[in-house]
Parts: C-alpha cells; sequence; structure tokens
C-alpha cells in the first residue's frame, strides 16, 4: 500500500497519494511516516489546513527532521511563487538606469552585455548561468573578464552619484571584513557607508547580515525591515528580515517572511533551508523528549498553520477550511506581485511607492496586528493627501505639464525654498527620494521629502488600482516626473555627457562595444566600414562585428529620456527625418537615388553584387534600414562625370553578409532610368533621374513585334545552342537559362528574354547602353535583329 | 548634400571658443569644410619664431576619413616635403573618426618638435638630418627665418 502511495506521490498524483495513505492509516493504524507522506501529498495538492494538521500528528508519532519538510516547502512556494516571465516584473525591471538588473544596487564597476543591459562587474561573475536576468537571453560565449567597463555610465555614476560611490567603496571594505569573520569592523564600515547612502538597501542588508551574524537580532530585524521598505521587490530583503525573526524565535514570522522571498525568487536555497527549519520549529514546539509531549499527544493540537494564519493574516482566514487558507495565500501571491511591479529603479521614485503599497495591503490585511507607529503615520499621511494625488495624476496624465506638476506638488505639500520655474530647476530632486546625500537632510528637507514620497507614492498606488497593468503604471509616469525625483546634482547634468564621439549629437541607439566605449549604432557602423577596431582605444571589434549586434544600451537610452527628454526627442525627430529623407529616393519621378558605379545591369535581369567599399557597404544598409531596397547601377565613365548617363535601378533581394563586414547582395534589375544630375552623399554618388518605361506598342505594330520576338527568341536559343558546353553552362549559372517567350507583353520594363539576349551577346557596352535608352520595344528589337544578323554572320566567317 | 553636418559645425564652435594655444584655424567664408590655420613654431626647435600657414580640409567622409592638411609655408622638416604634404600616421591608415581638427593640428605641432627621420617623406632633408643633425637644424633654423616670418606670410 505504501509502495503504491509513493508511486503515485512520484507521478505527481496527489490526491491520490493522499487517499491511499489515509486508508494505510486507519488500517494500519497512525505512524510517523505515514503521516508525512499524508501530509506532503496534501501539501502539494494545496490542501494546507489538512496538511498541517497531519504534519503534526507525523511530529507526534515520531521524529521529524526538516529536511523532512521538503515538500511541505515546495508546495508553500507553488502557490505564492510569481511567474518571472509575466509582464509587469520585466517592465519595470527594464528601467533600470543606474541600478544593477541583478544586485538593484548602484551599479558598481558596471559592464555592459551583448543584450545591452548594465549589471555591475561582480554580480556578473557570480552569476554562472550567463543568462541575462533582465531579459533572459542566454549569452554562451559570455566571458565577463573581456569586457571592459562601460566608461560612459561609470563616469555619470561617478559624476551624479559621489556620495553613494564613495559609499560602495566602504561597502567592499566591509564585505572583507565579513570574508575575515571579523563582524564587528564590517558594522562599523557598514555603518559608516550607510551614513553617506542612507537609501542604499545593498549596505543595509549587509549590516543587516553582520548583526545577524553577531547574534545581535534586534537590530537587524530593524535594518531588514529598512531594506524591505526600500526594496519590496528584493528577495533578499526578505530572507533577511525571516534570518532575523528566526534568531528571535519568532518562527511563524519568520517563515512568513522566507515565503515571501521565494515568492519573489523560488532558486534561494537558503531560504528554503530556513523555511523548513523555521515550519519544524513550528510544528515540533517541544522536542519529542520532553516529558510534555506525552500529555500534548493525548491532547487536542490547534494546528499550526491555523497559529501561522492568525498571528500573520487575517482572523478571518484561520477558522476556515482550505479555500480561504488558499485564498490567504493567493492574496499573499498578489500582494508580492503588485510590489514587483511598481519596481523599480535606484533613482526614480518607485521604491517608496512599491513600499507603501505593500505596507498599505499589509495594514488592511493584519487588522488587529501590530503595526508599528510609523506605519500609523504613514498611513493617516497618505489619506490627507488623498486629494492632492488627484491633482497630481490629472497633471500627470498631460506629460507637457510636468513641470506644473512639479510645482503644485511643491506647493500643496510644503512652503517652497526655491523657485522651481527655470528649466533647470525643474530637474532639481525632491532631495528625499534616493539616494540622498546626508547633506542635504536638513530635518526640514527630510520632512518635506517625507511628505512628497508619502504623495507620490499614493499617487502610483491609485494608477495601479486604475490599471490592471504594472506596465502601464511605471511608464505612465512622465518624464520629468521621475527626474525630478532623482537624486543627483542639477548641475551635474551636462547633455555632452550623452554625446556620440563620432557625430556629437545626443547618442541615437547608443551601443556599447566589449571595450566599453558608446557610440550611436549608426556612427559606430560607418566606422566599422573603414576599420574593425574602437575609434576611441583601437581595440579590435573584429568579433563585435561578426556578431553583428545591435543591442542598443538599455541604461543610456533610459537616462537621455528621462534626463533629456526634449532633446531626444529632437534628436528622434532628426533621425525621422533622415530616414524619410532616404526612404524617399527613389520612390518618385525625378527623385535622387544612390548610385553603385560598377557595371550595367539590366532589367529583369539578377545581378549579384559583392559589396566591400566602405562607401557601398554605407550605401546598401541605409537602402535596407529605410526600407527602399533598391539603388541605381551606373557603368563607370573615365570623364568627369564619372559614371554612365544611363542606369537601371537594382532592386535588392537578399543581403548575405562576411563576418568581416563585407557582404554579397543578391539583386535584380527594375526600372531603367536617365541621369538628370550628378551629386554625392556621405561618399558615395547619387543623381537625380528620371525613369524610362516602354511606351506601349502600337496597335498597328503589334503584329509585326509579335512575329519579331518569335523570330528573335528562337535565334537567340540557336545561338545559345552552337555555343560550347562550357561556355553555355557559364552562362545559365550566371544569368539563368534564356526566358520563355512570354506570350503576355511584358509591362514598362520589357520582355525578360529580350533583356537576357542583351546581357548575354558578345555585344560592346556602348550597344548595350544604346538598348537600355530605347523605350520602344519595336525599336529594340530592330536593333536585337541587326545585331543577331552581325554576330550571326561573324560566326560564320 | 544636405547642410554641413552638426559635427564640422560643433568642432568649429569649439576650435573658436577655446583656441589651441600657438594654433589658429578659420573656416573659409565660402566654404566651411575649408580652414586656414597658422601654427606657430614650437619653442626650442628650430622653427621657433615661425608661423606656419597650413591649408586643412574636410573630405564629403570626414569624420570616416581624415582631413587632408598641406602646408603652405616651405619648411624644411624630414616628414614634410616641397608640396606641404605631411607624412603623418593618424592622417593615414592610424585615423580614427574619435579624433578631431583639433588633435590633428595639435599632433602636426608635435610633429615639428620632434621630427621623425627615420619614416621621412624628403628622402633628401632626412638624410641630411641624419648625417648631419647640427647643419640640418640650422638649415631648418635658416628657413623659418626665410619664409615663415609673419611678414612674409602676409599675416
Amino acid at each position: 500500500m505504501v509502495d503504491l502511495a509513493r508511486e503515485a506521490f512520484s507521478t505527481n498524483n496527489f490526491s491520490l497519494a493522499a487517499d491511499i495513505y489515509e486508508r494505510t492509516i486507519t488500517e494500519n493504524g497512525p505512524t510517523s511516516e505515514l503521516f508525512l507522506g499524508l501530509a506532503d501529498s496534501l501539501a502539494r495538492t494545496g490542501l494546507f489546513a489538512k496538511a498541517f494538521e497531519s504534519y503534526t500528528n507525523a511530529y507526534r508519532y515520531g521524529k521529524v527532521t526538516p529536511e523532512k519538510l521538503k515538500h511541505l516547502v515546495i508546495g508553500l512556494i507553488d502557490t505564492v511563487k510569481q511567474d518571472i516571465s509575466n509582464s509587469g516584473n520585466t517592465t519595470a525591471r527594464k528601467n533600470c538606469m543606474f541600478t544593477c538588473g541583478s544586485c538593484r544596487g548602484l551599479l558598481m564597476d558596471p559592464v555592459t552585455i551583448p543584450c545591452g543591459h548594465t549589471f555591475c562587474r561582480k554580480c556578473l561573475e557570480r552569476d554562472v548561468s550567463k543568462t541575462c536576468e533582465i531579459c533572459n537571453t542566454v549569452h554562451y560565449r559570455l566571458k565577463v573578464r573581456q569586457i571592459s567597463s562601460n566608461v560612459v555610465l561609470t563616469n555619470l555614476i561617478e559624476k551624479w552619484f559621489p556620495n553613494e560611490c564613495k559609499a560602495s567603496q566602504l561597502k567592499r571594505e566591509g564585505n572583507e571584513y565579513i570574508a575575515k569573520m571579523d563582524f564587528e569592523n564590517a558594522l562599523r564600515v557598514y555603518t559608516q557607508a550607510i551614513q553617506m547612502a542612507p537609501c542604499d538597501h545593498l549596505l543595509i542588508s549587509n549590516r543587516c547580515h553582520a548583526y545577524a551574524s553577531l547574534d545581535k537580532f534586534q537590530e537587524s530585524l530593524a535594518d531588514a525591515d529598512l531594506v524591505v521598505d526600500l526594496r519590496p521587490d528584493w528577495p533578499k530583503g526578505y530572507f533577511r528580515r525571516g534570518r532575523a525573526l528566526y534568531g528571535l524565535a519568532q518562527y511563524e514570522d519568520a517563515a512568513v517572511a522566507f515565503l515571501q522571498c521565494l515568492a519573489l525568487d523560488q532558486k534561494v536555497s537558503s531560504a528554503k533551508d530556513y523555511l523548513s527549519k523555521a515550519l519544524d520549529k513550528i510544528l515540533s514546539v517541544l522536542p519529542p523528549d520532553d516529558p510534555k509531549a506525552h500529555a500534548l499527544e493525548q491532547r487536542s493540537n490547534p494546528t499550526m498553520l491555523r497559529q501561522l494564519v492568525e498571528s500573520n493574516f487575517s482572523k478571518k482566514g484561520l477558522l476556515l477550511p482550505e479555500r480561504d487558507i488558499q485564498s490567504t495565500f493567493n492574496d499573499l501571491a498578489k500582494i508580492v506581485k503588485d510590489t514587483i511591479t511598481t519596481a523599480n529603479n535606484f533613482s526614480s521614485e518607485p521604491t517608496p511607492q512599491g513600499a507603501r503599497c505593500f505596507t498599505q495591503e499589509l495594514i488592511h490585511k493584519r487588522e488587529e496586528s501590530s503595526f508599528s507607529e510609523q506605519q500609523l503615520i504613514e498611513g493617516a499621511a497618505a489619506s490627507e493627501l488623498a486629494g492632492i494625488h488627484q491633482t497630481i495624476t490629472k497633471y500627470n496624465s498631460m506629460p507637457d505639464c510636468s513641470e506644473i506638476d512639479h510645482v503644485e506638488l511643491e506647493q500643496k505639500t510644503k512652503p517652497r525654498t526655491h523657485s522651481p520655474l527655470s528649466r533647470k530647476r525643474s530637474r532639481i530632486p525632491s532631495t528625499a527620494q534616493c539616494p540622498v546625500s546626508p547633506s542635504h537632510s536638513s530635518p526640514n528637507k527630510v520632512l518635506r521629502s517625507f511628505v512628497t514620497t508619502t504623495a507620490a507614492s499614493t499617487n502610483s498606488s491609485v494608477l495601479h488600482g486604475a490599471t490592471s497593468t504594472a506596465a502601464a503604471s511605471s511608464c505612465d509616469i512622465p518624464v520629468r516626473t521621475r527626474a525630478k525625483n532623482s537624486g543627483m546634482e542639477p548641475e551635474c547634468t551636462d547633455i555632452e555627457d550623452l554625446e556620440c564621439g563620432l557625430c556629437y549629437r545626443l547618442y541615437f541607439e547608443p551601443v556599447t562595444t566589449p571595450c566599453g566605449h558608446m557610440f550611436c549604432r549608426k556612427c559606430l557602423d560607418r566606422s566599422l566600414d573603414h576599420t574593425v577596431t574602437c575609434p576611441i582605444c583601437k581595440g579590435n571589434l573584429a568579433e563585435y562585428l561578426a556578431e553583428r549586434r545591435q543591442s542598443v544600451t538599455d541604461a543610456i537610452q533610459l537616462i537621455m529620456e528621462t534626463y533629456f527628454g526634449p532633446e531626444y526627442a529632437e534628436r528622434c525627430k532628426t533621425n525621422d527625418e533622415e530616414m524619410i529623407e532616404l526612404a524617399k529616393m527613389g520612390s518618385e519621378q525625378q527623385s535622387e537615388i544612390p548610385v553603385f558605379v560598377c557595371t550595367l545591369a539590366f532589367p529583369t535581369i539578377a545581378c549579384p553584387l559583392h559589396i566591400f567599399e566602405p562607401r557601398y557597404r554605407l550605401m546598401i544598409r541605409q537602402c535596407m534600414e529605410s526600407g527602399t531596397r533598391q539603388f541605381g547601377m551606373c557603368m563607370h565613365t573615365n570623364d568627369e562625370d564619372g559614371f554612365s548617363d544611363y542606369g537601371v535601378m537594382l532592386e535588392i533581394r537578399d543581403v548575405q553578409y562576411f563576418p568581416d563586414g563585407r557582404s554579397v547582395v543578391d539583386t535584380i534589375g527594375g526600372r531603367r532610368f536617365k541621369v538628370l544630375s550628378r551629386s554625392k552623399r556621405e561618399g558615395y554618388n547619387t543623381a537625380k533621374v528620371e525613369f524610362i518605361l516602354d511606351t506601349a506598342v502600337e496597335p498597328q505594330d503589334v503584329q509585326i513585334v509579335n512575329e519579331l520576338q518569335t523570330e528573335l527568341h528562337a535565334a537567340v536559343s540557336a545561338w545559345v545552342g552552337q555555343l560550347p558546353s562550357f561556355n553555355q553552362s557559364r552562362i545559365t549559372q550566371h544569368f539563368g537559362a534564356l526566358p520563355a517567350l512570354d506570350a503576355q507583353q511584358a509591362g514598362p520594363n520589357g520582355p525578360k528574354w529580350s533583356w537576357w539576349a542583351v546581357a548575354v551577346l558578345p555585344l560592346d557596352q556602348r550597344v548595350q547602353l544604346a538598348m537600355l535608352r530605347m523605350a520602344s520595344l519595336k525599336d529594340r528589337l530592330v536593333a536585337l535583329k541587326k545585331v543577331l544578323n552581325y554576330v550571326n554572320r561573324r560566326n560564320s566567317r | 548634400m544636405s547642410g554641413l553636418p552638426r559635427r564640422i559645425i560643433k568642432e568649429t564652435q569649439r576650435l573658436m571658443a577655446e583656441p589651441v594655444a600657438g594654433i589658429t584655424a578659420v573656416p573659409d567664408e565660402h566654404n566651411s569644410r575649408y580652414f586656414h590655420v597658422v601654427v606657430a613654431g614650437p619653442s626650442q626647435s628650430p622653427y621657433e619664431g615661425g608661423l606656419f600657414k597650413l591649408e586643412l580640409f574636410l573630405p564629403e567622409e570626414y569624420p570616416m576619413s581624415a582631413p587632408k592638411v598641406r602646408f603652405m609655408t616651405k619648411i624644411y622638416h624630414p616628414n614634410i616635403d616641397k608640396l606641404g604634404r605631411i607624412c603623418l600616421d593618424i592622417l593615414k591608415d592610424k585615423w580614427s573618426p574619435a579624433l578631431q581638427i583639433r588633435t590633428v593640428l595639435l599632433s602636426i605641432q608635435a610633429l615639428l618638435s620632434a621630427p621623425n627621420p627615420d619614416d621621412p617623406l624628403d628622402n633628401n632633408v632626412a638624410d641630411h638630418w641624419k648625417s648631419n643633425e647640427k647643419s640640418a637644424i640650422e638649415q631648418a633654423r635658416h628657413w623659418t627665418q626665410t619664409y615663415a616670418k609673419s611678414s612674409s606670410n602676409n599675416l
């Protein structure tokens, strides 16, 4: 029977397993092992109330180690876990400017990986999965050591966050003490660092760890709470809290905290271990050898889950069967999810808003629990500001008014200390947001900022309620609002820090090289057309080029959008205009087209090209990016014009790139054109042209033309047929076989077979060019006939 | 060709706003890609006291290709030939689009301070330099006095 139950369990047939265990217990009498099996089965089906009862029984009948609670832990995690691929989460986490996507702290030694996301070097080195934590791209060949730090980001961070940078230095020092188990000194250094960067959750978390290591759990708990408030979406904060609570023997609270941690990240194995330990403590309140244990066995024991639920959730939850407990867990899951989605940027406000959201929810949940005085105050402040946030919401919905929004907010919350009217001023941080330099934190300002924060968060939770998708809420926050909330110095915002070193404009689609330098994607592409080295450091970019990477450096993109909104919009506009300019090429009569000077091409005939010259690499790229996918092909001439007066448009069918940036372009001839005037563009030739289209065959000529076609097609076929087979196969390889005589009259470009004949016959290019100019099919056929006669005559001689 | 690229406008503005010591570069009034340049001979070089006129032209593909620079004033230098053409790696294969007019002119100024007869453009001058440096420097000084004094440059 037990084997059967185990088998059912191992095949995920948990309810069946539970049934069998239950029957076995009634038939064979209770044992610890059977109860454990039953409990595990129930836990995996999500019937936690029953499961806890069984676990309690298992503890009563024998010794159970924490490891045995594995399935309970899995079951609990399954209930609360968040789908990471869930839209809200990723959208929010993409919004990282100065924040590491992994540790969520200020970027230290930022490294931009091929997908365009940036992490601390340490965080990347620690992660062996080679998977980007933001976009989940797997970089199989990623070698962090071979990527240099992102120069632009490093400079920006040092300039904009000097105090936080110093604090990060101290953090390193502290971490070294931790490694040496010198917790006292670590504590001292962390505290010093926290004074410089009071909102750095990593620092507080580390100090929290140091306290816990010194068994100072009360202090540790205080720090953990701070961390969770700062970064409600950061799993480790909950782990720290759980660890402190565990140390304080508050096992129920600890279990909840660990569960919150695991809800955010199911992979934290230490949290799993501690969760089972905490559950073990809850379930085995008294050690089995305790004299009281026996007495307890006889007594009806309230299930521990009830206690757990009672002390942590609402009073309603515990009294009722599974469904309610289930929904309690669902509630927990929902809170956690809401919290994640509000996340999170180092310098933008979602942090406190998330915290706010979370605390408020908790206040609702814990109707009778003892929330702290501070929470009470915050709650009050929030409701007082309920009126204000409507105003804010109103202005927020009008991005153009975001500066007014700033004024409004300032006015309503606190007497203004400065005039926010000038544009530069409007970028001033509201001082409260993290990171804040201690020098800014005069009590008055702290108070003001506190109110502002509350307002902002209230506002955002309103947004939350209104729009179910979190993505919307984090994106809807207007640019200026975010900007003003950053902790950076206004005088630091120098647009030249974000200018491409090649075009001297604001970056557009900034890309980062492995050597850590940044350029507009198009600028770097152009430079790579000429030489495969970094324009700044001359580092080899062959591998970079071969990968044909296009990913934009997210952080910089977002910084520009946030802090230089108007300038960035202007830059986008310029780019759009440039693209429109390119896209116009060849679209209208008498328009300007790019000209490839190489050979004669013919309508409807394929023309493969090997592209290696820098200027033509650029030309092809522009043709592809603008979507025109066509350019003019003209013959080289020795006069000062440089290329022939007539040519053919080539349409790009396919481009195959070599790793070194050269390419083979498969094209086919289209319209013919006459050059009206010549010009140049970024190194290649352009021309204003007039397209040549065949005139319709006169009704009286139709008969003649058709006869000519039949006769000449046969003649061409015969001519090819008499060629040596080697020549024949070469012709077929290059131009294909002689196209069939199309019964329908070909379009404005003329019948395909006739161009095939012009291309294949041994003609002087001047003759071919002359044929190209003829807009009358009849004239062309007559000319072709003459040519064929001449060729045949010469052959027969 | 549409207007002047922003890069050239900015470079010109910056050159005007923060000129390099000992160098002036002024765009031609008819052609913004053409600069009239004057480089003062560096002190403690045989060119000291001289003012050397150069022309600098930014080709269509600039900054993807290097500016074209030429000495207009006669100069006795192993890396500069009779036509004023300059042998300088960054103007040839070592060009990078991250370089700019300013850095090019600084490099030329540095070339005057440190002639390199091992990578010559004018073999006669270079041979002279290598066989009898003192006499070559004397000759360079003499040319400076003769051709590169401000009066003869009409500055």
